[in-house]
C-alpha cells in the first residue's frame, strides 16, 4: 500500500492548490498516512464482476431538458419548471435580452461577487 | 402572553396554540430571541440570526390569522438551518473562513418551500467547516457545546441545529447528512433527525460538500415534527436534476399493521465491544417496540466493515472536486486580503515557486481559507483520484459501495422473506467530551460508523431518542442536585439514539413505526 512521503505531499498540495504551512506538514503526513493505511482493509474484497456504483441515486438514467432559453424570474415562488414560461430565442429581440440582462438573479449574483464594474465582475491582476 | 414552554414546544403544539390565538408569531419569534440570547453564549448553536426576515415572516402570518385565514401547520414556527443552506441575502458561511463574508443570492429549494408554507427562519446554525466532522469542533466559529452537558460535544455536523432543538431554541431546524451528519447529534443530543433517500429532497442551494451521499433533512422533538417538515421540503426540484418524486403507498399505520412488520436487526452491528450505555438504550427500544408486537429477525450485512474505508475514499474525492470553487476569486473575500501580491512571497512559500499572481491567491487564499480537517480531505480526496492511485482507490470503493448497497437490498428483498425495516444504533457511544478525539482524526471516523453505510446505500433512516426528554429532565434532576448544566453527569443520564433504515423512498415506513414508538413510550 502506499507510502505518502514529503514530496507526495507537495505534490498532491500543488494538485489541490493548497499553501501547507511547514510546521503543519508532520502532522498532516502521519494522519494521511494512518487514514490511508487504514484503507489496507480493502485489499481482501473480491469485487470481480462488481460494476462500479457511481453517484448516490437508485436511478440510472440521464436527465435531459430542451436546449432552450427559459425565463428565470425571482419572483417566482413556484419551482416547478413546467410553469415558467418559456419563450423563443431570438437574439435580435432585444426587449427579451434587456430584460434577461436585468432579471433580478443575474443582477443579484452580480452583486454577490467581490468587486463589479459596470456590471462585470472585476478580479485582482493575474499576469503580473 | 404567559410564558412558554420553548423546550417542549413542538410544530403541533405551536399551531393549535396559534390558532387558538395564545400568542402571536411576532411574541413567540421576540421570546425566542430574548431566549438564543440567554443561551447561545454557552451553546454557540447560532452562527447569525436573521431577525429582520423572522420579524417579516411573522407579522405576514400575524396579518393572515387577523383576517381569518386557514394557516399551514408550518405558517409561523420558528425553525433554524444549518448554515451550509442558501437563504437570499442572508450570510451563508459553511463556519468556514474563506465564505465569511458571502451572502446568498438565491433561496435553496428547501428554504423556497418552507417560505411558500410561511414558515418563519429564526437564524443559521454552527457546523462543523463545510460539513466534515463528527462532533461540531471543527468550526471557524467556535464549537458547539451538547446542552445536555456543555463539556461535552453535540455531534456534528449539523451540531448547531441539533444543539438549538434540543437546548428550545428552535422549534425544528434542518440538517445535512453526508455520513451520519443529522442522525449522529440526533443520537448525542436526545431528538429526532431524518436523513431522507438519496433523491428525497433537492439539494439545489445546499453548499456541496460531497455530492454523492448529501441530503438534507429534518431535526425535530417528535417524528411527528420530523414528517411534517420532511413532507414540506421532498419532491423533484428541476433544479437538481438527482432528485425525483416517488410515490410509495401512503398510509397512516394502525396498532393492528405494526404487528405484521419485521425489524432486521443486524449482526454487525450488535458486536460484544458496543458501548454498554448505547447497547441497553437500544435494546430498550427493541423491548418497547416487541411490546407493540412488532417481529424481530437477525439479519447479516457482511459488507458493514468496509463501510467506513469506502466513505472516506469516496467522500474526500467528491469533496476535493466540490471545494474546487473557492479560489479567492469567485464569492466574497475572506478577511485576510490575498490578492494583494507581494512578489517575495513568492520565493519565500514552502513550495514550489508559484507560476503566476494569480496562482498565488489560489494558494493562499486555500491554505489560509481552509481549516485543518478541510485541507486534510481535500489533500486526501486528491491523493485517492491522482494518477497512479486512482484505480487501487477509487474505483476499487465505488465497487464495494455497490457490494454494501447489495447487502441492503437482499436484507430487503421481499421474495425471499426479507424485513421491512432495520433497526441499529445511530452511534457507538453517547456524547464525547470535548477536545477528547480532536487529534485523532481516525477515532473521530470511526462515530460515524453507524451511520456511513446508509449514505453510501442511498437509504433513508431516522434517528430517534431511546428515551423521552421528560425523562431525561428526571435522570438530570436525580443524578445533579445542583442542577447546573456544566456539572459534571454520569455518562448513563446522556442520551442515545437508535435508527430505524427504510427502504428506498419508503420514509413512511420508519416515520410511522417512529410515530407508534413515541405514542407507546410517551404513555
Amino acid at each position: 500500500m502506499a507510502k505518502i512521503d514529503k514530496e507526495i505531499l507537495k505534490h498532491l498540495a500543488e494538485l489541490a492548490r493548497i499553501e501547507i504551512e511547514e510546521k503543519d506538514e508532520e502532522k498532516l503526513l502521519k494522519d494521511l498516512q494512518e487514514i490511508i493505511d487504514y484503507f489496507k482493509e480493502l485489499k481482501g474484497v473480491n469485487i470481480e464482476n462488481v460494476e462500479s456504483m457511481t453517484g448516490g441515486s437508485i436511478f440510472l438514467s440521464n436527465i435531459f431538458r430542451d436546449d432552450d432559453l427559459m425565463q428565470i424570474n425571482a419572483d417566482d415562488t413556484q419551482i416547478n419548471a413546467d410553469t415558467h414560461r418559456r419563450i423563443n430565442v431570438d437574439k435580435k429581440d432585444k426587449k427579451i435580452s434587456e430584460n434577461l440582462r436585468k432579471n433580478q438573479r443575474r443582477s443579484a449574483l452580480v452583486e454577490s461577487f467581490p468587486e463589479e464594474e459596470d456590471g462585470f465582475l472585476k478580479i485582482p491582476p493575474v499576469f503580473k | 402572553m404567559a410564558s412558554m414552554d420553548l423546550q417542549s414546544l413542538t410544530i403541533k403544539k405551536f399551531h393549535n396554540s396559534l390558532i387558538k390565538k395564545e400568542f402571536s408569531v411576532a411574541e413567540a419569534v421576540g421570546e425566542f430571541f430574548d431566549y438564543i440570547s440567554e443561551k447561545n453564549g454557552d451553546i454557540n448553536a447560532y452562527l447569525h440570526l436573521t431577525k429582520n426576515l423572522a420579524l417579516s415572516q411573522a407579522s405576514v402570518v400575524d396579518a393572515d390569522l387577523a383576517a381569518g385565514k386557514e394557516l399551514n401547520i408550518l405558517a409561523g414556527v420558528p425553525l433554524a438551518i444549518k448554515d451550509n443552506i442558501l437563504i437570499e441575502g442572508e450570510s451563508t458561511t459553511a463556519a468556514s473562513k474563506i465564505l465569511q463574508n458571502y451572502r446568498a443570492s438565491y433561496d435553496a429549494t428547501v428554504i423556497k418551500k418552507l417560505k411558500s408554507k410561511k414558515a418563519v427562519f429564526l437564524g443559521k446554525t454552527n457546523l462543523d467547516e463545510f460539513a466534515m466532522g463528527s462532533s461540531g469542533e471543527n468550526s471557524a466559529f467556535g464549537v458547539t457545546r451538547n446542552p445536555h452537558d456543555l463539556e461535552r460535544v453535540p455531534g456534528g455536523t449539523s451540531s448547531g441545529s441539533v444543539a438549538a432543538v434540543a437546548a428550545g431554541m428552535a422549534v425544528a431546524a434542518l440538517g445535512s447528512d453526508t455520513g451520519g451528519s443529522i442522525r449522529q447529534p440526533a443520537s448525542f443530543c436526545g431528538v429526532v433527525g431524518l436523513k431522507p433517500t438519496y433523491g428525497s429532497v433537492s439539494r439545489y442551494g445546499l453548499i456541496a460538500f460531497a455530492s454523492s451521499l448529501d441530503q438534507i433533512g429534518p431535526v425535530a422533538k417528535t417524528v411527528e415534527d420530523a414528517e411534517i417538515l420532511f413532507n414540506a421540503i421532498k419532491g423533484k426540484d428541476s433544479f437538481d436534476s438527482t432528485s425525483v418524486d416517488v410515490h410509495p403507498p401512503t398510509r397512516g399505520l394502525k396498532i393492528e399493521d405494526i404487528k405484521k412488520i419485521t425489524i432486521g436487526l443486524p449482526e454487525e452491528y450488535f458486536t460484544e465491544s458496543l458501548n454498554k450505555e448505547v447497547a441497553d438504550g437500544v435494546n430498550k427500544a427493541i423491548e418497547n417496540l416487541k411490546n407493540l408486537g412488532v417481529k424481530f429477525k437477525k439479519i447479516n450485512l457482511p459488507n458493514t466493515k468496509h463501510a467506513l474505508s469506502c466513505y472516506y475514499i469516496i467522500m474526500p474525492a467528491e469533496a476535493s472536486a466540490n471545494l474546487a470553487r473557492y479560489d479567492g476569486i469567485r464569492y466574497a473575500r475572506t478577511n485576510t486580503d490575498y490578492t494583494q501580491t507581494n512578489t517575495d512571497s513568492l520565493h519565500k512559500s514552502a513550495f514550489s515557486q508559484r507560476k503566476s499572481a494569480l496562482e498565488d491567491i489560489y494558494f493562499k487564499t486555500r491554505g489560509g481559507g481552509f481549516g485543518k480537517e478541510v485541507k486534510r480531505r481535500i489533500i486526501l480526496g486528491t491523493f485517492v483520484l491522482s494518477s497512479g492511485y486512482y484505480d487501487a482507490y477509487y474505483t476499487k470503493a465505488q465497487k464495494v459501495r455497490r457490494l454494501i448497497k447489495e447487502d441492503f437490498d437482499r436484507a430487503f428483498d421481499q421474495s425471499v422473506g426479507g424485513i421491512d425495516v432495520i433497526l441499529a444504533p445511530t452511534a457507538p457511544t453517547p456524547a464525547f467530551k470535548i477536545g477528547e478525539k480532536v487529534d485523532d482524526p481516525l477515532s473521530m471516523y470511526l462515530s460515524d460508523i453507524f451511520t456511513i453505510p446508509v449514505n453510501l446505500a442511498g437509504l433513508p433512516a431516522i434517528s430517534i431518542p431511546t428515551r423521552t426528554n421528560t425523562e431525561y429532565t428526571q435522570t438530570n434532576t436525580e443524578d445533579s442536585p445542583h442542577k447546573s448544566a456544566s456539572s459534571p453527569r454520569k455518562s448513563a443520564s446522556l442520551p442515545v439514539g437508535f435508527q430505524l433504515i427504510g427502504k428506498h423512498f419508503h420514509e413512511i415506513d420508519i416515520l410511522e413505526i417512529g410515530k407508534q414508538y413515541e405514542l407507546a413510550t410517551s404513555r
